[in-house]
């Protein structure tokens, strides 16, 4: 499956810091020819309208009338039908970056009076005791480099609003701030095994991914007081029935939709620990750890808890390929506040997962077991905790419920649903929508997914 | 006993009593001698230090010319100068207070015997280089009008200088009201005449067509006529006049150091006046004597017990820090920002004056700086002749006399043949003499290369004369009003001090404006001569310090280091070379802690050998490295002197290597 392609359109005058996107020609999941007009957008020059750089479903990232910053794109063609709706308030599933960056954004504007900690540099700098006042503004430039970060990344060049000239360290910093003003959270890593080996041994140099994912942990579980606490969930099949049924809606989007709204029940766990303070995540940002051989990378579902299961499914999918394309963006691996490890699939009952860095809780899941003969299994889920920031009976809260939670999930397994959205016929029921059945794809179809929706 | 020696009488008619000199003229004559020997023997006792050059034996030029000085006039004489000054002004307290290193000495203990400066009466200790300035001095006078003369004393010696030809020179061309006195006592030090002149001393000013008189010490009456006539000529006819006065010295040069034939020296003796005045005529010269002695002893002992010279403070002045964003109407060449600042000072202050080779109209000097200001302000911009030395000599004595002299030197090349007047005249006067005047000199001067003019006039020399104590260096620069600058310099709320102006030949065909590369701005600092600041809104990864010329280098190279390399570096160009304000360097290098520091000189002993010192005595965490031009001379072919001098890919690669 091929990404979606954003629509591009001419710079016809490189000072438009952004263009108003004046209406859309084409509907949000509608079918589009190559070379169709799909929008009409305004610069400061004129209004041009926009083709469909290929044929595909036209994906809106915006609703009529927006100010788009130039760097972002208007929306995108797609090899496959939407599948939410649009909403209004935030860009789509599609997109989860600009979310994050508008979040960003945000907090930039209100921590910008603080500009020591935009330049990382400690306060002490601004007590020189000279004031630079200028009558008119500084030109603001990216360097080359930095211009396409920009792109790459899709990042609004107000980010940088009192920085005059931008360079690749500057964006790299925004997108990495370094802990500011803090100590070093992890003393260096100690040389434990020194003692002089005696038996015949080979040298095997380790990858840098490798190095770097053992410093990660190194570093996770220096600054963590482990201890781990397991709940054992009674299931009948609800994985293999989930799984069987609905493409788009999985066992592991509903842990990570069910555990990120947990967290916000539990905000201990979604914290980590830094000379003698609790710093508590704002986001929960979660992340799902992957590995099928070729590397563990932990892809992050930014703002998780604020994505619907619909779009956890497609942002997990998307990750997915990403990952199996080896496309992960800096973006799409970056600032998880929570890890989710899944080890179901290779046949691990439970596991002790262990603490990354930065985080404070791991959730581990296990797979399920079935004793012979019998239609009722088990599965184990297993949350490591820091015990400076929370405690077994915490621990153990949060398991229960959520194990609760995905007990409910079994009840509606035996419904009726729709093969492509994975809604019970009861959950239609509620938004006045039914079943339909249909031949391809086989099973059944709501009548929203019937629609386009 | 040689010709020039003889004096036509002999000494048994003066002593006939008919042709002695009145009590008062013996008294001012004796006073001198007295004094003289006082000090002598107050150094063999060790109550005196340093040197003194005692005039025992010549006391009678400097009475004959007291005689017919108003008091306006200027006399400037040089290291055997007691008799000049006592005779005008009887200040024996004053002179030996000084002598003796005393608060209460003319000039406060400063400048000792051979620098003093009292009553219209100066002096310094270089012979030639006294000549320029004196007839500076009449210069000022002819300008203003008046009927004053400036006199000048030189001996026979000082006419190994050329200083004293460029002199003669200018002063018949321009007809200034300079008499120069020589008082020729066959030695100079310890050489004798016969050895070191060549020719006849009165030709010397004949080929100028300066008119000659002579006379000699033995006949002072006859050489108080003689000098009345000769001051009288220079009075009235508002023209040069020397006046050859042979004499001899009867001690040594300075303390001890006589090594002269015995038997010459007495012969001299016995045909000194005074000398035999008080043999032949005790009962006359007797009571004369003891009312000096009595009056040298009350100096002496008032000098020796009032207190000794203070310590001289040297206040640093803070460095102001209030930025300003650099805003001016750019867009004109700096040649005629340059010209702009000139004009405006000469219509201004009827005290500007300004001299160099080639600078009047329609030529306009060499660079086409002055343009028409000579038609625009007749008689306040001259042509001088190819006399750098005399040139800078006569713009010092306008300076002393409350001129404004703006002197161009042609090519900065050629400031080394001014540097004398530059260090040891105009930098030490104000202090010399104690702050009794200032000296308001500026010379103005294009130094650089990147033109193919070649080794001699391609050169960056501001560094042999920074570091003077007593004056300033600036070197203009496009991104501050090069007018502004000249407003000032010229205009009066400024320190007074002898500036010199490096002007960049290669800055003159620059457009002045405060245009900035793209995301920095200028800003520039509260002092007189700013500190310029290119800046940005961003961390610097580096800060280059330049000055002059290098700055447009400087500003390609930052816009390479940006968009090349993502670095971003700022800038400091300063203005004033010397004195270094090096505290207001410290808190901008320190934004990015690593220094690049630039010149377009040789950098051995260089500026930016300075600038590293300075600023690692200030803070040793600085890492800083310098971009200067290769130690070879700048040759005229243009790929060769564009390899030898810095440019922008030098100072690329210099700050790539000083970031990483």
């Amino acid at each position: 499956m091929t990404l979606p392609v954003p629509l591009v359109f001419e710079r016809d005058n490189v000072n438009d810091e952004s263009v108003v996107l004046v209406r859309w020609l084409a509907k949000h999941g509608e079918k589009v020819e190559a070379n169709a007009l799909v929008a009409e957008i305004e610069t400061s020059k004129a209004n041009i309208e926009v083709p469909a750089p290929q044929a595909g479903y036209l994906v809106w990232s915006f609703p009529e009338g927006t100010d788009v910053p130039v760097s972002t794109p208007i929306g995108y063609i797609s090899a496959v039908p939407p599948t939410s709706g649009f909403q209004l308030e935030v860009s789509s599933a599609e997109n989860p970056a600009s979310a994050t960056s508008r979040q960003i954004k945000e907090e930039q504007l209100v921590s910008s009076a603080r500009p020591s900690r935009l330049s990382g540099r400690p306060p002490a700098e601004a007590s020189m005791e000279q004031e630079f006042r200028t009558s008119t503004p500084y030109r603001q430039r990216f360097s080359p480099v930095a211009a396409r970060m920009m792109e790459a990344h899709e990042l609004n060049a107000a980010i940088f609003a009192g920085k005059s000239v931008v360079r690749k360290q500057d964006i790299l910093d925004y997108l990495n701030p370094p802990a500011v003003v803090m100590e070093e959270a992890v003393p260096a890593r100690r040389n434990i095994g020194a003692t002089k080996i005696t038996q015949p041994y080979r040298e095997i140099a380790l990858s840098k991914m490798k190095r770097s994912e053992g410093r990660s942990l190194a570093a996770g579980v220096g600054n963590a007081v482990q201890s781990a606490v397991s709940v054992t969930c009674f299931t009948q099949g609800i994985r293999r029935d989930l799984d069987a049924r609905a493409k788009n809606v999985n066992t592991s989007a509903i842990i990570v939709y069910e555990v990120s709204r947990l967290l916000r029940k539990y905000p201990n766990l979604n914290a980590t620990y830094r000379a003698d303070k609790m710093l508590q995540y704002e986001q929960v940002n979660l992340g799902y750890a992957m590995d099928d051989g070729r590397g563990l990378k932990v892809a992050v579902l930014q703002s998780c808890d604020t994505l619907s299961l619909q779009q956890i499914s497609a942002v997990l999918r998307e990750l997915t390929m990403a990952y199996i394309e080896d496309k992960l963006t800096p973006v799409q691996i970056s600032n998880a506040t929570f890890t989710v490890s899944d080890l179901s699939g290779l046949g691990v009952s439970s596991f002790y997962p262990l603490i990354s860095e930065n985080q404070g809780s791991i959730l581990g899941v296990g797979g399920e077991q079935f004793p012979p003969g019998s239609t009722y299994g088990f599965y184990t889920l297993t949350l490591t905790f820091d015990h400076q920031l929370s405690d077994g009976r915490t621990a153990a809260l949060f398991l229960n419920d959520l194990k609760s939670r995905l007990q409910g999930y079994e009840e509606t397994s035996k419904e009726n649903f729709c093969s492509q959205c994975g809604r019970t016929a009861g959950q239609l029921a509620e938004r006045a929508s039914s079943l339909l059945l249909s031949a391809s794809p086989e099973g059944y179809i709501c009548t929203l997914c019937a629609a386009g929706y | 006993m040689s010709a020039n020696c003889t004096s036509g009488f002999t000494i048994g008619e003066v002593l006939k009593g008919s042709e002695l000199p009145s009590p008062r003229l013996l008294e001012k004559a004796l006073g001198i001698r007295l004094f003289e020997q006082r000090l002598l023997k107050l150094f063999g006792e060790g109550r005196l230090f340093g040197t003194v050059h005692t005039c025992i034996g010549q006391e009678w030029t400097g009475v004959a010319l007291s005689e017919h000085l108003e008091q306006g006039d200027m006399v400037f004489s040089n290291h055997r100068c007691h008799g000049h000054y006592l005779a005008r002004t009887g200040n024996y307290l004053g002179l030996v207070a000084e002598v003796m290193g005393r608060e209460a000495g003319i000039c406060r203990g400063r400048g000792g015997s051979q620098h003093i400066c009292d009553g219209n009466v100066f002096s310094n200790g270089i012979q030639g280089g006294i000549v320029p300035v004196a007839a500076g001095m009449a210069y000022a006078k002819a300008l203003r009008g008046s009927q004053e003369i400036a006199a000048v004393f030189i001996g026979d010696g000082t006419l190994g200088e050329g200083a004293v030809y460029e002199s003669l020179n200018i002063a018949a061309k321009w007809s200034l009201p300079l008499l120069v006195v020589l008082e020729n006592n066959l030695y100079a030090q310890s050489t004798s005449q016969a050895l070191t002149l060549s020719g006849e001393i009165e030709a010397r000013a004949d080929a100028f067509g300066i008119r000659t008189m002579k006379s000699d010490t033995w006949n002072p009456l006859r050489l108080i006529d003689t000098m009345a006539e000769a001051v009288h000529y220079v009075r009235s006819e508002r023209h040069p006049l020397f006046l050859r006065v042979d004499t001899y010295r009867l001690m040594a040069h300075s303390k001890s150091d006589d090594n002269r034939n015995p038997v010459e020296v007495a012969g001299y003796w016995e045909r000194d006046l005074l000398f035999r005045a008080a043999k032949e005529f005790p009962e006359l010269m007797a009571p004369i004597e003891e009312r000096l002695l009595a009056k040298l002893d009350a100096a002496v002992e008032e000098a020796e017990s009032s207190p000794g010279s203070q310590a001289l403070k040297s206040p640093q002045p803070d460095p102001l820090t209030a930025w300003t964003e650099t805003e001016f109407d750019g867009g004109e060449r700096v040649v005629n920002r340059i010209y702009e600042g000139l004009r405006r000072a000469l219509e201004r202050d009827p005290a500007v004056v300004l001299l160099g080779e080639d600078i009047e109209g329609p030529y306009g000097g060499a660079f086409k700086v002055t343009k028409d200001l000579s038609q625009l302000y007749p008689g306040r911009v001259n042509n001088t002749p190819i006399s750098e030395l005399a040139i800078t000599g006569i713009a010092n004595g306008l300076a002393l006399s409350g001129m404004r002299p703006v002197l161009e030197i042609m090519f900065g090349d050629f400031i080394m043949l001014a540097s004398d007047q530059f260090i040891n005249h105009a930098a030490k006067f104000e202090f010399m003499y104690a702050g009794q005047l200032r000296t308001p000199l500026v010379v103005r001067t294009p130094m650089g290369g990147k033109r193919g003019y070649g080794p001699t006039h391609s050169q960056s020399l501001e560094k042999h004369l920074l570091g003077v104590p007593g004056t300033r260096v600036i070197a203009l620069h496009h991104r501050y009003d090069p007018a502004m600058v000249y407003d000032r310099l010229l205009g009066g709320n400024v320190e007074v001090l002898p500036t010199l102006v490096i002007e960049n030949k290669i800055l003159y065909g620059e457009k002045a404006s405060a245009q900035a590369v793209g995301g920095f701005k200028w800003f520039h600092n509260g002092d007189d001569f700013p500190l310029s600041y290119l800046r940005a809104e961003a961390q610097p990864d580096a800060t280059i310090v330049c000055y002059g010329g290098m700055l447009l280098d400087v500003e390609k190279a930052v816009e390479r280091l940006f968009s090349e390399h993502d670095l971003v570096v700022e800038v400091l160009c300063l203005m004033q070379l010397y004195p270094l304000q090096e505290n207001a360097l410290l808190p901008i290098v320190r934004r990015g802690t690593k220094v690049l520091l630039v010149e377009e000189g040789h950098g051995f002993c260089g500026f930016t050998a300075q600038l590293m010192a300075s600023l690692y005595e200030l803070d040793p965490s600085l890492v800083m490295r310098r971009v200067y031009s290769d130690p070879q001379h700048i040759p005229s072919a243009r790929p060769l002197e564009l390899s030898i001098l810095p440019d922008v890919d030098r100072i690329v690669e210099k700050t790539l290597e000083l970031v990483q």
